[in-house]
């Protein structure tokens, strides 16, 4: 049994403890920052003075209550610190300054836990808008290989324009071959080379708007590419500020 | 193991303390444990803390304690405990490890709340389960190894770590008037 006595209890004569020398070394060890020490084996009837084991009894549950607050406090900061917020200091048992210290930093978790809700809804929105804008981008991507195909498209029709003029001259000459009788023919044949000449013209436009397209569809992709270069370093700069924060 | 069926509680401003060496043999044990549990100082000191074990206690509920403690981290319980005469008394158990100035694990501490009786009959029924599953062993330890993936189980289905079921069913003022 002697072993669970405390220290202290070996300086005294055997049988005889100075319970007051024990109960200055416990409180000197707890001053320490020690709240293991308590004062052990405390008997109830030998004392010189009645209020002495009264006195070493009190000074336990004040080491109890001392070393319970201590525990509670460490262990609901330290979940705190880690980004777990349902560890709440349990206030049982506690009063008091205990009491209320305890309420303060209930609060303080409470308050962090509505910043870090605050904090990660921001995060989701940001998400939300970097999916959203990373979709327009796609479309002006779209735009522009659109306008290239348009672009395409216009000099095959303004090929088939020259080819057909070519075609509409020879025939032209063809019908004035035969004189009269291909009269009829080679008025066709000039109509011919006036719908050419007319789509010509108009591929041409097509190419001149198509040009303007190309230009402003550059810009905008160019503009975009900026902006998203913005939300996302915004982004990172965020998830960064958040795992500091947890 | 004697039983009388008859429930003890106490205070809800009490405090149950009890600090154990690294082996769990009682080293400290305050005078309301004394009085809720039976016995005298000189009986519990040296004792192992299993001195207090009451037999409707699902083995792997102590082997996850043990497992939580002795990794460095604190563990919160409802515990169903056996008083000397063999009444018995439910506590809201915190134990947590001492450590030296070298981060080592010299000794534990335990402080004990008295629970609600919402929390308690939360927890009821859940340990009949386990206990259940174990009493389909003989060897202790065939009993947590069976029991213990039950527990999980329970767990996983509520979606909550085992810290976040117990605050789930835990108020901050325990069993005390807010
Ligand atoms: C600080 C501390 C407090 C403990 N408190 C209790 C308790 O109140 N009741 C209990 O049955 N076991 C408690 N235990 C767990 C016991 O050490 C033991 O594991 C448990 O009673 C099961 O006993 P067994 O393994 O011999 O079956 C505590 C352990 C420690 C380290």
């Amino acid at each position: 049994m002697s072993e669970y006595r405390n220290e202290s209890a070996q300086f005294n004569a055997p049988g005889a403890r100075n319970w007051i020398a024990e109960a200055a070394d416990v409180c000197k060890r707890a001053a320490q920052g020690d709240l293991e020490a308590r004062i052990l084996n405390i008997d109830d009837e030998t004392h010189a003075n009645t209020d002495t084991p009264a006195l070493l009894h009190a000074i336990n549950h004040l080491l109890d209550m001392t070393d319970a607050f201590v525990r509670e406090a460490t262990a609901s900061l330290e979940f705190a610190g880690d980004g777990k917020f349902f560890r709440r200091v349990l206030l049982a048992g506690m009063l008091g300054s205990f009491a209320r210290a305890a309420k303060s930093i209930n609060t303080a978790t409470s308050q962090m836990s509505e910043e870090k809700k605050a904090l990660d809804q921001a995060h989701d929105q940001r998400l939300e808008l970097e999916a959203d804008f990373n979709k327009l981008r796609e479309v002006v991507h779209a735009l522009s290989d659109a306008t290239g195909h348009i672009d395409l498209m216009s000099k095959t029709m303004a090929k088939l324009a020259s080819q057909t003029s070519l075609l509409s001259i020879n025939a032209s000459i063809e019908a004035a071959r035969v004189g009269d009788m291909g009269r009829g023919f080679g008025v066709v044949a000039s109509e011919v080379k006036k719908l050419a000449t007319q789509a010509a013209t108009a591929s041409s436009e097509i190419q001149g708007r198509v040009r303007e397209l190309t230009g402003a569809a550059k810009n905008t992709s160019e503009t975009i590419e900026e902006i998203w270069t913005v939300i996302r370093d915004q982004g990172s700069g965020q998830v960064e500020h958040a795992t500091k924060a947890a | 193991m004697h039983l009388t069926g008859h429930e003890r509680t106490f205070d809800p401003d009490e405090i149950i303390v009890s600090k154990t060496d690294t082996k769990g043999r009682i080293t400290y044990a305050n005078r309301v444990f004394q009085r809720v549990a039976g016995y005298t100082e000189a009986e519990l000191l040296g004792k192992p803390h299993s001195i207090v074990r009451h037999p409707d206690m699902p083995r792997c509920v102590f082997k996850y304690l043990w497992d939580t403690i002795a990794a460095g981290r604190e563990v919160f319980a409802y515990v169903l405990n056996r008083a000397k005469c063999g009444d018995h008394y439910w506590v809201f158990a915190h134990v947590t490890p001492t450590f030296d100035n070298h981060n080592r694990i010299v000794s534990y501490h335990s402080s004990r709340r008295v629970p609600c009786r919402k929390a308690v009959n939360t927890v009821i029924p859940i340990y009949q389960a386990l206990m259940g599953v174990e009493k389909r062993h003989s060897n202790p330890q065939d009993q947590w190894k069976a029991s213990l993936p039950v527990l999980v189980d329970t767990l996983n289905k509520a979606k909550m770590s085992y810290d976040e079921f117990i605050f789930s069913i835990t108020d901050q003022y325990v069993g005390a008037s807010a």
